[in-house]
């Protein structure tokens, strides 16, 4: 055995000089990181403009009296300006219309909106469960660790936080049961009158329906992709009501989530994987939907 | 990486070059493609440094990074190895050449996996279980692929001591 050993160490008794030199393989180093931390931040970049666009492009499909979403009046892009959004609107400072809100924003104060879409949102999903066993029951609870949701929560155990009546209302939560949990994200915001939701795709993926009382439901499973080829496979169920009060309710749930890792130095991003948090949604789009079309999830009570 | 950091990393890459080098070099015969797996395990060295240099046994994530770097060139088509009759003529003292190609040979007619076994067992001098642990597979894995490697090897350095003598 020791002359294998011995044999080996022979072998490489007289290496040639190396041709790694260290200074360069740091320099390299550190570029890898730089390239993997812009990697990173585009990749996220793109992803939360491929879903702003998703959700925001929806009620731009709207008919002959619809009115698309930017365009003056809208309400989207800046609820309380008709006029558009102002080029000059200083960031973090909250825009002063220079005009009075369109009569059609909801005037109920965000302080007893907050509890009563809670109350509601709560009693529907104990309802979409009534009668069965405690086990099949998801626990639902609100995502707290949700960092891009940085911008307020309501409290504890209160599941709607407040974006202001005039943007609407924002809730993420988690369902949690024996597999695994996915991740919920309820939006209301009010639309002008005269809106109108569609698919956004035509392939027949996307359903359309107009319920009798003039309620459109669209439901969809669509990719959730980012510039990174590492980060393809998942899927958003999206669900969207537009009532006929103007009330603009998405619900939009995954089981897929996008984790980085910590990076080298101090406050730095690593790389970002998708990870499989359920095998599947733990609800149909059709619970979806009779969770979004829930009488109380309304901003016009 | 703070600069603290870089300075430790940076020592440890001067001290273990050499050492990281010469087991490259067991695994793929070539210096140059050792420099490149080297430089590779180097940098992901670099990219985990943080964790890595808490560990107990730095030493060991270092290796079996080396040995993923191996593995993975081996699998790139380009990076095939050709089958030849012997390796090419190298300039050295005329006693040795005959032990180091005959070894540098019969490694590089050993399997993968066997050739590694032998290196990590009999160059590293890691024991069964530490080798089992850098290749991730299991003791009794290691125990046979030696038994195997050895067997092979052992005929070819006994015929080289004979000339020798």
């Amino acid at each position: 055995m020791d002359e294998i050993g011995e044999a080996l160490r022979r072998a490489v008794a007289d290496p040639p000089p190396s041709g790694i030199e260290v200074d360069a393989l740091i320099d390299r180093g550190h570029r890898a990181a730089r390239r993997r931390r812009w990697t990173t931040a585009a990749g996220v970049c793109a992803a939360a403009a491929v879903v702003l666009l998703g959700i925001a492009s929806v009620p731009a499909l709207s008919g002959p009296g619809g009115v698309p979403v930017g365009a003056p009046g809208s309400g989207s892009a800046t609820p309380s300006d008709p006029g558009g959004t102002p080029s000059d609107w200083p960031s973090g400072k909250p825009y002063q219309s220079p005009q009075p809100p369109p009569t059609w924003l909801p005037t109920e104060p965000a302080a007893r909106a907050v509890p009563r879409l809670d109350t509601a949102f709560s009693r529907a999903m104990s309802a979409l469960y009534a009668g069965q066993p405690a086990g099949r029951v998801p626990v639902f609870s609100p995502a707290l660790d949700g960092s891009s949701w940085s911008d307020g929560l309501g409290g504890p155990g209160v599941v709607f936080f407040v974006g202001g009546p005039e943007a609407g209302y924002k809730a993420l939560l988690r369902l949690t049961d024996a597999q695994g949990y996915s991740t919920v994200t309820v939006i209301l915001a009010p639309n002008p009158p005269g809106s109108k939701i569609g698919c956004a795709r035509t392939d027949s993926a996307c359903q359309y329906t107009v319920q009798p009382d003039g309620t459109a439901v669209v439901r969809d499973i669509v990719p959730l992709t980012v510039a990174s080829a590492d980060l393809t496979g998942g899927h958003m169920s999206i669900v969207e009501v537009l009532r006929p009060d103007g009330t603009h309710v998405t619900i939009i749930e995954t089981s897929d989530e996008i984790r980085t890792d910590p990076g080298t130095a101090p406050g730095s991003k690593g790389p970002s994987h998708l990870v499989r948090t359920r095998p599947a949604p733990t609800l149909t789009l059709d619970q979806l939907a009779r969770l979004a079309v829930t009488a109380g999830l309304t901003l016009r009570p | 990486m703070t600069a603290a950091e870089e300075a430790a990393f940076r020592e440890y890459v001067v001290h273990r070059m050499d050492g990281l080098r010469r087991l490259a070099y067991l695994l793929c015969g070539d210096w140059h493609t050792a420099d490149d797996l080297v430089s590779v395990a180097l940098l992901k060295l670099m990219r985990h440094w943080r964790r890595v240099s808490a560990m107990e046994q730095p030493d060991a994530y270092v290796r079996r990074m080396l040995l993923r770097a191996w593995l993975d060139e081996r699998r790139r088509p380009w990076r095939r190895e050709f089958p030849a009759e012997a390796l090419p003529d190298r300039a050295g003292d005329p006693v040795d050449v005959a032990t180091r190609l005959s070894m540098l040979a019969q490694l590089a007619e050993l399997p993968p996996r066997r050739r590694a076994v032998v290196v990590l067992r009999y160059f590293c001098d890691l024991s069964v279980e530490e080798t089992a642990q850098t290749l991730g597979c299991s003791s009794g894995t290691v125990k046979s692929q030696t038994a195997r490697a050895l067997e092979a090897l052992r005929d070819r350095l006994v015929g080289v001591s004979t000339v020798e003598d």
